[in-house]
């Protein structure tokens, strides 16, 4: 049980990777438009001529910190989808749609709920925000990833769902966007309702900060960090740098709220002394935290990466350390532990409360823009001069951050082998060596799925030769780089009833359990070495229970012959008249057609239309020799309700209109419309299958004909 | 090589049926068989070249065989043929 809960936080973790990558970069456009653009600062340091608005700096860093900002904004979406596809076994893809729909949905029902209920304006101020234009809860990530998991769990159950024939078109991944939105739709109304409280209780930890000293600024960082996950930091941090709750100060004559509003006031006040640490308790903590201590556990994590991730996991953890030293953007880190290990950020959430209250205590009064990066300690400390900010202490208490949290993240790390990114070898680009992989098995269990599987990959010409998978009904559909690699007798022993190659497409069919050997086979795959497979191991000895009745010998050749008509394919033994069902005509398939057009079923010619017309010899441009026989006993119509177009020895091509019948005559004056489509002169190593099985149209494949080597 | 000569007396003449049983009591012999009629020659082994040859009732036939046993052999397939009934 704790292996799975375990597993499943790792896989949403590696679900987060997709829009977590996309946070430094934003974080940068965001941290360096943000600051730049503050009218307050430009003042502050006489830069207003040159950045200040109007200039083409200033539109330049604006549109930075649109650019940015836009990412987070929306963040809670971007994670909905990226967790979606994260944690969605299959048809990702449809995962992604349908997590985007429920994210609407539910904001939606929430947005309804509101309006119902009186409105913003009865909410909690705070409570309410605009997600994608609607007017909704604050939920922030915490929302989207409500989504993301839900949709993900909806659609691993129901993506391959059947329905009732009348709703069919409705049935497998169709189904999944219409559950998710119904389940959202719920979810959205319940949620208006429940989450209330959970921001209550927020507020109510708020007031508690205020009132007790330094402990209450390490509870305000504690939570602050302990709330970013859920997206509800903003919510708990800005009553307190934006209204009273943050304490309240005279600057300069006059009463200023909050605790950023404080001080930004004494920063355009010259005749400050010393800023205000009663508002900057605040905020001072983050400094020591985002560019000393969390870029120390990005190297622990670098240094523990196993040697051949090193590379791969070092741009990472680079570029996510950067973005919290420069920006103060610490998601980037942040998300790469806590979802492996929780109680590591437990952790870094109790050290976070104790940057901010060291800070406190030593009187640090360095504030910032909307985050604690080297930026902002730039522009509002080491420029304000250490006699008004005391900013020398956030490099000396930094340092020691930076040691604590290295060697803290090792220990834990290594204590608890925590699979930090670069620490497991499944992950997205590295594979199993073959080595590896044969090792492991050894020491497991070999599943039957898997020897199925690496079969069927051998017999496909190894992994390195297999360049797309996909399956229908009834067939698994390859393409593979080189057709000659294909072993159609390997392929066969793993319970396919036949092969079809045309050019490198390579169809092996399994009927209705295709899905599950798909699903099979795309596991193996992801874990099988990348290499061509040239061994000739026999049918013969792969599996005893390869069809008997098939020739020995190899493939050499695989013939497709198409349906000449629209109808429904059954096997031969069910035409009714024993000279067709009892194969005396030859080997064949019996198609009973509902529409009276026949065609030509692959390219050839015609040998001969009998004089009845009711039957047309064909030969394909292959070589093999039909009978298309259209009903049974029409040869006693002498030719009535039949129109013949072609003639003997023309040349057609596939699909050419060969004949049409009046379905109604023959079906009133004949036994059966039952059309036997025979290959009357097989010889003996060649071996007929059929294809289709119901419904068909003129043109789907319908006959294959193997051809042993002799 | 022997050649004789039969009148195709069943109602269909050498078609579904009688071509198929025609078709897989040749392949009993491996002398080999043509089939002269309407025109054309024919392999009676070959279900497609029987139909193919359209032969009806009435057609004169020329069975002609060739091989070991050609002269047994040319009997039995005529023989086979005056049986037709169907």
């Amino acid at each position: 049980m704790k292996d799975k809960i375990f597993a499943f936080l790792q896989r949403v973790g590696r679900s987060f990777m997709l829009p977590i990558a996309i946070l430094p970069v934003a974080g940068l456009l965001l941290g360096i438009g943000g600051s730049l653009t503050n009218e307050t600062m430009l003042k502050a340091y006489g830069l207003y001529s040159v950045m200040g608005p109007g200039t083409v700096l200033n539109a330049l860093f604006l549109v930075m910190n649109d650019a940015g900002n836009i990412i987070f904004a929306n963040l809670p979406i971007i994670f909905a989808i990226g967790c979606a596809i994260g944690m969605a076994k299959k048809e990702k893809e449809v995962a992604a749609l349908a997590a985007a729909i429920a994210f609407f949905i539910m904001h939606a029902s929430i947005g309804a709920m509101i309006s119902i209920c009186g409105g913003a304006d009865a909410m909690l101020s705070g409570a309410v925000t605009q997600v994608c234009g609607i007017t909704s809860l604050q939920m922030g990530v915490f929302g989207g990833i409500i989504v993301g998991l839900g949709v993900a769990a909806l659609h691993n159950r129901f993506y391959k769902i059947v329905l009732p024939d009348v709703l069919s078109f409705f049935g497998g991944t169709r189904f999944v966007p219409i559950i998710s939105g119904l389940v959202f739709f719920v979810v959205g109304i319940v949620s208006f309702f429940i989450w209330p409280f959970i921001q209550q209780g927020i507020y109510a930890v708020g007031g508690l900060v205020l009132r007790s000293g330094y402990a209450g600024t390490w509870v305000y960082g504690l939570m602050e960090r302990l709330l970013i996950p859920f997206g509800l930091h903003h919510v708990f941090y800005l009553p307190f740098w934006q209204t009273a709750v943050g304490g309240t100060l005279q600057v300069g004559g006059r009463l200023i709220e909050g605790a950023q509003n404080i001080f930004f006031a004494q920063l355009a006040d010259p005749t400050v002394g010393h800023f205000a640490v009663s508002a900057t308790r605040f905020m001072s903590g983050k400094f020591p935290l985002m560019i000393f201590g969390l870029p120390g556990a990005a190297l622990a994590m670098y240094n523990l990466a196993l040697p051949e991730k090193k590379k791969e996991v070092g741009g990472l953890l680079l570029s996510a350390a950067l973005t919290s030293m420069l920006t103060g953007i610490t998601e980037p880190i942040e998300f790469t532990f806590l979802f492996v290990a929780p109680y590591l950020y437990f952790i870094h959430c109790a050290f976070a409360g104790a940057a901010y209250m060291l800070m406190h205590m030593l009187g640090v009064g360095v504030g910032m823009t909307f985050s604690g990066g080297f930026i902002d300690l730039f522009l509002f400390g080491i420029i304000q001069g250490n006699a008004k900010t005391s900013w020398i202490w956030i490099p000396i208490v930094g340092i020691c951050y930076f040691a604590v949290y290295y060697f803290m993240f090792v220990f834990l790390i290594k204590k608890f082998d925590l699979k930090t990114p670069g620490r497991t070898l499944d992950g997205e680009v590295k594979l199993y060596g073959r080595a590896d992989y044969n090792a492991k098995n050894s020491s497991k269990k070999e599943s039957a799925a898997d020897t199925i599987s690496e079969k069927i990959v051998n017999g496909l010409g190894g992994k390195a030769n297999i360049s797309d998978v996909d399956s229908c009904a009834t067939r698994l559909r390859v393409t593979v780089r080189k057709s000659e690699l294909v072993n159609d007798g390997l392929l066969k022993s793993t319970g396919a009833s036949g092969v079809v190659r045309k050019g490198n497409g390579v169809q092996i069919i399994y009927g209705p359990q295709v899905s599950v050997i798909k699903s099979n086979l795309e596991d193996y795959l992801e874990t099988a070495s990348d290499e061509e497979y040239h061994g000739s191991e026999s049918p013969a000895s792969a599996d005893a229970a390869c069809e008997s009745s098939a020739p020995a010998g190899r493939i050499i050749r695989t013939v497709v012959i198409a349906s000449p008509v629209s109808g429904v394919a059954k096997d031969l033994s069910e035409t009714p008249d024993e000279v067709f069902s009892q194969k005396m005509m030859g080997d064949g398939v019996l198609v009973v057609p509902n529409k009276g057009r026949v065609v030509a079923p692959a390219n050839g010619t015609v040998l001969f239309v009998s004089d009845t017309k009711h039957a047309i010899g064909f030969r394909t441009e292959d070589g093999v020799e039909m009978l298309i026989h259209f009903g049974i006993d029409t040869v006693k119509l002498g030719g009535k309700g039949f129109k013949v177009y072609v003639s003997n020895e023309q040349k057609v091509k596939k699909g050419d209109v060969l004949m049409v019948a009046d379905m109604n005559y023959i079906s009133a004056n004949a036994p059966s419309v039952a059309t036997p489509v025979l290959c009357t002169e097989l010889k003996d190593n060649e071996k007929l299958r059929r294809l289709a099985d119901g419904n068909v149209k003129a043109g789907d494949d319908l006959i294959a004909i193997d051809c042993y080597e002799v | 090589m022997i050649s004789k000569k039969v009148t195709l007396a069943n109602p269909t003449g050498l078609h579904a049926r009688p071509a198929a049983q025609l078709a897989q009591f040749c392949k009993k012999f491996p002398e080999k068989i043509i089939l002269s009629g309407n025109g054309k020659d024919a392999d009676p082994k070959s279900i497609i070249q029987l139909m193919g040859a359209g032969l009806k009732k009435g057609t004169e036939l020329e069975v002609k065989v060739e091989g070991a046993n050609e002269a047994s052999v040319c009997d039995e397939v005529v023989k086979f043929l005056e049986s037709l009934s169907e």
